[in-house]
């Protein structure tokens, strides 16, 4: 039974009640928010709802807090609240993450990779993303890139199987979103989208933002708020399965997600990424270029609010 | 940050470990010369009663190294 949407509204403080359940678990996590990062979460939230973006979002972290223990609680675990939710409660740190600038996390400086051994794994599969509503032609990612790292490993995430199946970024080398391996001539290219430009080069014009999206009838990436042209690809793809459960995605990392069709998944990470990640979140499609840049707005803001941008 | 090297034996302890700790995990890499690592970053919150008190003791038992992690690269295809 779905939760009473009277329980949604906003509380008396004038909290919004997802932000106010996000500080619930992550102190019940050890975390520590303050007065400032909840509201900048709880503004994120009704901006959120305001703009309809809320039914996009399977998963959002925004990796915010005063302490790792926050950093590895999502805001949203499915694309209601009163839904199913999927995936881990809390992010499992792995390598770990740990508080401070060079063990991985501080307030301002979000979630920093190693390169080798610190990743998220949020427990979300292929089959979960299925049943969340999305599939290779019905989905976003998206994540802010702080600082740091090399340009084609700095914020890696998602999994693949490097044969049938892949969703993430920095799959490839690319900051970009590529869905579907196929195939030619002893070779592979990459289906969904990329951008074929390594988008802007390591200059640090890439940081910020970056969005990846697929629909039916289209594809696009955007970097803070504005859409890469010229070198964004679309190509073909297959339907994902919801029995493709074996791995899970990972955060600053990829996964391996082989069992198609059953075979032997050694659940081993690769590309662990080495830049500063400020929020990931996957989801369904944000199809217009005004979604895409609303949730630009909206995150340009939340991270102004908690002195990151 | 540096690295600290990790044998077999104390990675089979760090497997049982990170069973029983599903929120918290240590994770290892292969080193350039093939060898188990781990970070040192996190040595300060290795203690008991840091956010890595569970793995206190393990820590304890390491030592540094000038070792490095191999690059971390993509796997090979997967046969169909």
């Amino acid at each position: 039974m779905g939760m009473n949407p009277r329980l949604m509204r906003p509380v008396a403080s004038g909290v919004h009640p997802e932000a106010l359940a996000w500080k619930t678990a992550a102190v019940a996590n050890g975390g520590q928010v303050s007065s400032t990062q909840l509201r900048a979460v709880s503004d994120l939230c009704k901006l959120v709802d305001a703009n309809g973006l809320r039914d996009r979002f399977v998963r959002l972290n925004l990796c915010c807090g005063d302490n790792v223990a926050a950093a590895v609680v999502p805001l949203y675990r499915g694309p209601s609240r009163s839904g199913t939710q999927y995936g881990n409660t809390v992010d499992t740190n792995v390598g770990p993450f740990a508080d401070g600038a060079l063990s991985g996390y501080t307030a301002t400086g979000g979630l920093k990779g190693d390169g080798a051994t610190r990743r998220l794994d949020i427990g979300i599969t292929i089959g979960a993303c299925v049943n969340a509503g999305m599939d290779y032609a019905a989905c976003h990612l998206s994540y802010w890139w702080l600082s740091g790292g090399s340009y084609s490993g700095a914020i890696t995430l998602g999994g693949s199987d490097y044969q049938n199946c892949a969703y993430g970024a920095g799959l490839y080398g690319y900051s970009d979103l590529a869905q579907d391996v196929v195939s030619t001539s002893g070779d592979e290219t990459t289906g969904g989208i990329y951008s074929a430009a390594t988008c802007l080069s390591m200059s640090g014009a890439a940081y910020g933002l970056h969005v990846g999206t697929r629909w039916s009838s289209g594809a696009a990436y955007s970097i803070s708020g504005t859409d890469v042209t010229g070198g964004c690809s679309q190509d073909s793809g297959s339907p994902w399965q919801s029995d493709d459960t074996a791995n899970s995605f990972s955060v600053m990392a990829i996964s391996d997600l082989w069992d198609i069709p059953t075979e032997a998944c050694n659940g081993t990470h690769y590309l662990y990424a080495d830049g500063n990640l400020g929020m990931y979140s996957f989801g369904r499609e944000m199809a217009s270029s005004s979604m895409r840049a609303a949730w630009y707005t909206i995150m340009l803001a939340f991270q102004q609010a908690i002195g990151r941008a | 940050m540096g690295w600290l090297a990790v044998t077999e034996e104390q990675k089979i302890c760090l497997d049982a470990l990170n069973a029983s700790s599903p929120a918290v995990q240590v994770n290892v890499a292969r080193s350039v010369s093939g060898a188990w690592l781990t970070n040192d970053a996190v040595l300060p919150d290795a203690v008991p009663s840091g956010y890595l008190m569970h793995f206190a003791e393990w820590y304890s038992g390491l030592s540094t190294t000038d070792d490095v992690p191999a690059p971390s690269q993509r796997p090979p295809r997967k046969p169909r």
